[in-house]
């Protein structure tokens, strides 16, 4: 869909009555860590702190990382994981996960953590009350990468997801690597024989010289269950220590049992094997699947940004010639659903967003990146990262906060893009001081006109003899579903 | 004494043994468990107590009875024929099937055995028999000998603990210079392992090192080879009477090991068929 | 090789072994000719006390081999009544006859009509995968 050449940026729009009122942060594109207000103001930049993704935690501390591993050598490694106060000083850090030796490099330990951590004392990395992530002590879990070799999912060499549990002193204490669990997770046949002529190989061709390696399962997004419902009621599966992953690339949600190891509840790779999960959808590429923390509205379900695109492993298709990212979808959804009955409690698509599936379904789209989190309120933070677009809505849908990022990466991807933005409240960083409130309300973009252009309507008007006027609901070349 | 041996069709461990016996002209009755099954069946049931199977659960050939022993495994069998009692330290049960063969540990060879090792290592290489050799540190001077011969085809250096504990783990001292040797002897063997083995020692199968003596293990291999990437590996062993080690408990040992030797990996069995 | 039979006047087991009425109460229980084969010549046959009771799905005796020692998963509870002794010295009759003189124990069965076990078809057609 053509977006506008020209277009505002910044908040765009602010109920201060209906939103949950405090600090947001986003990593900005070659910039680093950005603290944004309710207006947008930049309260704060940590520069350079790379955030995959940046948190926030109390007393004005950043998560972050200190830099990437060349990608000649490495997919996606962060240097290290680090905890910096408002000051900037590094106050606790992670990067004893592999020693290496990249080539114009000083020989070095790297954490090689991506898209996601976690603190004791919360789950998932965000506020829910009660639940607040020790900032002088306790263990972290880290997702990282390993380089293994699984003839079971391909002869190719590959870049496999492994969580850490580190303490404070950045011992690994616990460790998990995916790859172990494949056997568990259902792939088809057909599954099978595309993901071993090509597990998700990246590299040379991308970036010259990077080595070649399938990034099979691509998880984007790890965090504990924490206390919840389900548990209390007796069933085990969700153990609050136990950890929900999402695989990118496989379609597949999934819940570790943290003392086994097993797998212990999943939804994908398919959607199409049981009435649950015809209901639910195939969710395709999906980001930042977690259960709702406990005192947050939806407390026990789970929330996830199912982006569409392309993703998934099975027969070959006219999309999806070789049988790789075989599910393809050109919108996004954000799920809140039971993970026992696999009912949809919730759900921001574009039908609820205002826009005609499919005809005009891409306006809310985001293929890559992502996250969804739920506020105290009860409305949820929208990151629709691909074009760096933040909206919280009410429960009812209703756009009562909008930011549109700024900044373009210019030595990155050339895009607006957010990976994942995180709302905190104003208690979290005293530092910041109090901020001004000042209702933002939407444009009316019909009569909204840039200098030098005309005003709406037309400027003279005439009738035509035996013109019969328009019918609502007629037909198009495309039929609408919804 | 009549010395009986049993075999298996198509054996080539015992193919090695009728021609090790041939060649000292000893007489000796073969029979084959298969063709000869009612014998073979009433010999099992008197004997099955002191019978071994291997890994995949199925007895190994060749068996040896001089009537008043019974021996079982080739490399067992010709230590015991070669040396006596000599080699019975350092030659046990093989783990590994298929052309191979395992359980000799170099570094356990009695002074003064050397020569029937050396005897014992070319019957099984001549009879077409990988051999898979384990050491420990001690003997590189055998080691070398060996390797020069062509007689391994494959190397494990097993780092048992810090050297102090040596005497107790495995019998014997164990010299600096011996396993700065041994380390370099590995790094120069193509596709050699070295590994720390957390195994129980003892008499009573209770010595097991601690992750910090891993630790202090490898800041002393560290000091020994100069080499902080030396890739190393960390392996659960027998646990005799301790409770066995899993994976994660073996994380404790890598973080130490990797405060010397950065790239101490656990070796791990491959997890799928 | 010869193809393997499944006499159809027995009831058989998911474990591979048959149990056949005597009629008085207590069945014949035994291991399949695809058990056997699979074995290869059996040496030696650790068989229970006579009087020890077993649950179905539970091993009631060791069978060794050359290839492998294979646990003797009952095919329906009971106490075991009698042991085949002539399996003590001639182990090899379970490959010979292994629906005849090879039987292992004869059960006084807790409950004859288990539906758990299957007829000669169903456990044929398990053992063609």
């Amino acid at each position: 869909m053509g977006h506008p050449t020209i277009y505002p940026t910044g908040v765009t729009i602010y109920n201060p009555e209906k939103a949950y009122n405090g600090f947001t942060v986003i990593s900005a594109p070659d910039m680093g860590a950005i603290l944004l207000n309710m207006n947008g103001a930049e309260l704060r930049l940590w520069k350079d702190l790379h955030g995959f993704p940046n948190k926030i935690f109390p007393g004005g501390h950043i998560m972050g990382s200190t830099g990437t591993r060349n990608p000649k050598h490495a997919l996606q490694d962060q240097l290290d994981v680090v905890q910096v106060n408002w000051d900037g000083d590094i106050v606790w850090k992670f990067d004893q996960a592999e020693f290496v030796e990249d080539p114009g490099s000083e020989p070095r330990w790297v954490a090689r953590q991506h898209h996601d951590f976690q603190r004791e004392g919360n789950s998932v990395g965000y506020y829910a009350p009660g639940m607040e992530p020790k900032i002088d002590s306790g263990n972290s879990l880290i997702l990282s990468h390993k380089n293994v070799s699984c003839p079971f999912i391909s002869d190719k060499p590959l870049l496999d997801d492994v969580i850490y549990e580190v303490t404070w002193d950045g011992e690994i204490v616990w460790e998990w690597l995916c790859s172990d669990h494949v056997e568990e997770m259902g792939f088809s046949e057909a599954a099978r024989n595309a993901m071993c002529r090509d597990p998700n190989f990246r590299g040379g061709s991308l970036i010259e010289n990077a080595p070649a390696v399938g990034d099979w399962m691509h998880v984007n997004s790890m965090s504990t269950l924490g206390p919840n419902k389900w548990f209390d009621a007796g069933d085990t599966r969700f153990h609050p220590d136990n950890i929900i992953i999402d695989g990118r690339e496989t379609n597949v949600i999934l819940i570790l049992d943290k003392k086994t190891g097993k797998i212990v509840w999943q939804v994908g790779p398919d959607y199409d094997t049981s009435r649950e999960l015809k209901a639910l959808g195939w969710i395709i590429g999906q980001h930042h699947a977690h259960m709702i923390p406990r005192g947050l509205p939806g407390e026990g379900n789970i929330l996830v940004y199912d982006n569409g695109g392309w993703a998934g492993y099975g027969n070959p298709n006219p999309g999806a010639p070789t049988g790789v990212k075989t599910a393809q979808r050109d919108y996004s959804r954000v799920l809140e659903f039971d993970p026992v009955t696999l009912k949809i409690v919730w759900q921001h698509t574009p039908h609820e967003a205002g826009f005609l599936i499919p005809l005009d379904a891409s306006r809310f789209y985001s293929p890559f990146i992502s996250s969804a989190q739920r506020l105290p309120n009860g409305n949820t933070l929208i990151t629709e990262g691909s074009n760096g677009r933040l909206i919280e809505v009410t429960p009812e849908h209703e756009i009562v906060w909008e930011f549109i990022n700024p900044y373009r990466g210019k030595i990155s991807l050339p895009m607006h893009w957010i990976y994942r933005a995180y709302r905190a409240p104003y208690e979290w960083v005293p530092q910041a001081g109090k901020q001004d409130e000042v209702e933002v309300k939407p444009l009316d973009t019909m009569s909204f006109r840039v200098p030098g252009a005309a005003p709406l309507g037309p400027q003279s008007s005439v009738s035509v003899a035996g013109t019969i006027g328009y019918y609502s609901g007629a037909g198009h070349c495309v039929a609408a579903t919804e | 004494m009549s010395v009986t041996i049993y075999t298996a069709p198509n054996c080539a461990r015992c193919t090695i043994l009728k021609e090790f016996l041939a060649s000292r002209g000893e007489d000796y009755v073969a029979y084959d468990f298969l063709a000869d099954k009612d014998i073979f069946s009433a010999f099992y049931r008197e004997h099955r107590a002191c019978l071994h199977r291997d890994e995949e659960n199925s007895l190994e050939f060749p068996i040896y009875d001089d009537g008043s022993r019974v021996l079982q495994g080739i490399g067992e069998i010709l230590a015991a024929l070669i040396a006596g009692d000599g080699l019975a330290g350092c030659v046990g049960t093989t783990g590994l099937l298929h052309g191979w063969i395992s359980g000799i540990n170099v570094s356990a060879c009695p002074a003064g055995e050397e020569e029937h090792l050396l005897i014992l290592l070319q019957l099984l290489t001549k009879g077409g028999l990988s051999v898979h050799l384990d050491c420990d540190g001690r003997r590189p001077e055998l080691l070398e000998k060996i390797l020069g011969e062509g007689l391994a085809a494959r190397l494990t250096l097993n780092i048992l603990g810090p050297a102090e504990m040596y005497p107790d783990m495995a019998d014997g001292p164990l010299l600096p210079d011996d396993m700065k040797r041994s380390v370099a002897l590995a790094r120069a063997t193509p596709g050699a392992v070295i590994r720390f083995l957390v195994a129980a020692h003892g008499p009573a199968g209770s010595l097991r090192i601690s992750p910090e003596q891993a630790g202090q293990a490898a800041r002393w291999i560290l000091e020994l080879c100069g080499d902080r990437m030396l890739p190393v590996f960390i392996e659960a062993g027998p646990a005799g009477s301790l409770p066995a080690l899993t994976d994660q408990d073996l994380l404790a040992y890598r973080a130490k090991v990797r405060a010397a030797l950065v790239r101490a990996e656990i070796n791990r069995p491959q997890q799928h068929r | 090789m010869a193809e393997l039979k499944y006499p159809a006047d027995r009831r058989y087991h998911a474990g591979h072994l048959w149990a056949k009425d005597n009629a008085d109460g207590t069945w014949l229980i035994g291991i399949t000719d695809f058990a056997q084969q699979q074995l290869g010549e059996v040496l030696f046959v650790d068989l229970p006390a006579e009087g020890a009771h077993f649950d179905q799905g539970v091993s009631c005796a060791d069978i060794e081999s050359s290839k492998a020692v294979s646990d003797a998963i009952l095919p329906l509870s009971g106490t075991v009544v009698e042991v085949n002794a002539a399996l003590e010295h001639t182990p090899g009759l379970l490959n010979r006859e292994p629906y005849d003189a090879g039987w292992l124990v004869r059960l006084k069965a807790d409950d004859a009509d288990d539906e758990r076990t299957l007829d000669a078809e169903a456990y044929k057609a398990l053992v063609a995968v």
